[in-house]
């Protein structure tokens, strides 16, 4: 029995690629039923926009990370996609691999907040699928842990690393309270509802969407309770708002300098925060020089994103100790796992010849010898086994010695017959 | 006890230079354990110059406000004291470097000005001179307080305008809240500042035999009090807002230290004791 583990992810292929594979719940489910057949005891399947993962625990020793490419490749076949687009885990490095990817660093925007949740639906759907033994058990609880570790102890999931979210963080910089502020949005695009749903957890006393194509407009209004206006009257409301959020695809300037600041006469030092996030420029950049107008761009905001990823990045150290530890402490408990049926079959089989061996000798011994001879070969045996069970137990108690523990176990049973019924022969 | 007070001055000064270092790393390096301890340390320097207040006052047999050494002190003390409350009441702690700052340039003066002098002046034992002086350098606390804000606002507004994502932006709280804290600072400036007026207008021409309405102290102090009422009064009407009350709080102290300046070396005045 091995953990082994394979994984398709952005660091394997393209999006496209990424989004074929995508499977369900159901269709997990069903893999789960497929996959229990004939190559893993219990395990887990991860499957998101950005990443495909199966980890298990193998009912063989012979069954390889290969095996489930292909059954997962029979499940669903996609044009182009190979087994060269997984990656192959065994052991040790399928559990660091998980620990990875509940952490954040493995994810394509370091410190990604919805990986946590997204492994602990997996480890629910295979729990529920019966899919979960005592090994993945384990593996869930200090998967979990790490990643609420994570969050509590490193600063991996802050700051902003989206432009619209880094903008609502410089709008934080200027205003502490939104009841009584107001918003302009231009556009309907993903940028614009991003920066909108972002927007609207700021409470803001109004939202006013605008956009060329009126349906994309209202629906985006619609979604967020805010007010579409026509694009052809948005300027008029420009004096009244404090936020501004332009990202439409339009090839020019919808608000030149002038516009800014005649409106800016009638504000009375009200600050007017302006978030240009189109590309290419809504609006012109010059307003920036403009007292009380907060203009950022795409590329400002960039800076922010850079400065955060930089952040995050510094993090993955620590993140990587923790993993290291949480590694040491599965392993030795796994290992111990493995090792104890062994060392007390080993013992057990020494035990079965001392008996034996005591019982043959007993009938020729005096009654006040049979006490002290039947102490003196259990002290005899206990010497001879204490230093090789001692050594396998601390071998296999230190979680980076998997492979050599499992080869040693293997061997005592090998050279000593320890699967067998009767042992001594 | 003179050494004694000596000693733990000195020793204070150790604890201000503490807390400034812990709020100045945690600033700079968001260390965690100076995040977590430098609320500590402020507290114990607060607690020592308490202690330190009292036991001076009790071997002086007067409240400790009446020479350099003592005012600086005392200055430092109200500085720490009330960005302390602020920390506490609002828990915005990126401020605090800039105030501790502040009053660890005041602690080294105290120090190095250091007289212990029992014999004052009878009129500055008397318990209305004390509340007359100490209300009065309350507000000058808290007119400082309102123009660092003012500072900080100015760093921040920089910042944002500019796209300099560093330290300031990443520490400071937002505009908003630096023009709520400069402005409430400097409403309370005022409030102690009537006060000591008021107490002073009763009390000092009963103990006074030379006083008079034209002294250059009482002239200075009617021409701050009038420009941040002024100040105060278009605040509220709406027409000092944003940079403008920022501003204003930043010219504000400049008047305040021209005009001590000027009643304290330029001219004659019945209020110098030194």
């Amino acid at each position: 029995m091995e953990i082994i583990g394979i994984s398709l992810s952005y660091r394997t292929c393209s999006v496209d690629k990424r989004e074929s594979l995508y499977l369900t719940n159901s269709e997990i489910q069903e893999l789960i039923t497929i996959l229990k057949k004939e190559l893993l005891l219990e395990g887990i399947i991860i499957s998101t926009c950005n990443r495909t993962e199966i980890l298990g625990l193998t009912k063989n020793d012979s069954i390889q990370p290969i095996d489930l490419i292909n059954e997962i490749l029979k499940f669903k076949p996609i044009e182009n996609l190979t087994t060269d687009d997984f990656l192959k885990f065994f052991n040790c490095t399928a559990v660091k691999h998980i620990l990875e990817v509940v952490s954040g660093i493995d994810s394509l925007i370091i410190g990604d907040s919805q990986i946590l949740g997204q492994v602990k639906d997996a480890f629910i759907l295979s729990e529920n699928s019966k899919f979960l033994g005592t090994i993945f058990h384990r593996i869930e609880q200090i998967s979990l842990k790490l990643g609420k570790k994570v969050i509590s102890e490193t600063i991996l999931g802050e700051g902003a690393v989206s432009v619209s979210y880094a903008a609502i963080k410089v709008i934080e910089k200027i205003f502490s309270h939104f009841q009584n502020k107001k918003a302009l949005i231009i556009g309907a695009g993903e940028t614009a509802e991003l920066a909108a749903l972002h927007l609207k957890e700021l409470n803001l006393e109004k939202i006013y969407i605008t956009n060329r194509t009126r349906e994309k407009g209202e629906n985006l209004a619609d979604k967020i309770s805010a007010e579409f206006i026509e694009f052809e009257n948005f300027d008029s409301i420009i004096q009244e708002i404090d936020i501004l959020i332009s990202a439409t695809s339009s090839p020019n300037y919808l608000i030149n300098f002038d516009q800014i600041n005649s409106f800016r006469k009638f504000r009375r030092g009200k600050p007017l925060v302006i978030m240009d996030i189109a590309i290419p420029r809504d609006i012109d950049p010059k307003v920036a020089n403009l007292d009380w107008i907060f203009y950022h761009d795409v590329d400002s905001l960039q800076k922010i994103i850079d400065q955060n990823i930089e952040k995050r990045k510094a993090e993955i150290p620590k993140i990587k100790s923790f993993i290291q530890e949480e590694m040491v402490t599965f392993f030795s408990w796994y290992n111990t796992l493995q090792i104890i049926p062994t060392l007390k079959n080993f013992r057990d089989f020494f035990e079965e010849i001392r008996s034996d061996e005591f019982e043959k000798i007993k009938n020729k011994l005096l009654p006040e010898e049979i006490e002290k001879v039947e102490n003196m070969t259990k002290r005899l045996i206990g010497r001879i086994l204490h230093n090789p069970t001692i050594n396998l137990k601390k071998l296999s108690e230190d979680g980076s010695n998997y492979e050599k523990s499992s080869k040693y176990s293997k061997m005592l049973i090998e050279l000593f017959n320890l699967n067998k019924s009767s042992k001594y022969e | 006890m003179d050494s004694f007070i000596n000693i733990l001055n000195l020793f204070l000064l150790l604890f201000y230079i503490l807390s400034f270092t812990s709020y100045f790393l945690d600033f700079k390096n968001d260390l965690p354990f100076f995040k977590n301890s430098k609320r500590i340390f402020l507290f114990l320097t607060i607690l020592i110059h308490l202690i330190f207040i009292v036991l001076l006052t009790n071997e002086l047999k007067h409240f400790p406000i009446t020479n350099k050494f003592e005012i600086f002190s005392f200055i430092s003390f109200s500085i720490v004291f009330t960005y302390f409350l602020i920390e506490l009441l609002t828990d915005i702690k990126g401020t605090g470097l800039f105030l501790l700052a502040f009053s660890l340039i005041l602690q080294f003066q105290s120090v190095f000005l250091f007289k212990l002098n029992p014999n004052v002046l009878p009129i500055l034992k008397s318990i209305p001179m004390g509340l007359h002086i100490s209300t009065a350098i309350l507000s000058y606390t808290a007119f400082s307080i309102s123009a660092v804000y003012g500072i900080l606002y100015f760093l921040l507004y920089n910042s944002i305008k500019t796209n300099k994502f560093g330290l300031y932006f990443n520490k400071l709280p937002d505009l908003e809240i630096l023009e709520k804290l400069s402005f409430t600072a400097m409403s309370i400036g005022i409030i102690l500042l009537s006060i000591a007026i008021i107490i002073g207008i009763i009390w000092l021409p009963i103990a006074f035999t030379n006083f008079n309405y034209y002294d250059p102290k009482i002239i200075s102090t009617f021409i701050v009090w009038i420009f941040y009422v002024v100040g105060i009064i278009r605040k509220e009407l709406g027409n000092l807002y944003g940079k403008k009350l920022i501003r204003f709080a930043i010219i504000g102290l400049f008047l305040i230290i021209l005009a001590s300046m000027g009643s304290s070396f330029f001219t004659y005045s019945f209020h110098t004791f030194d």
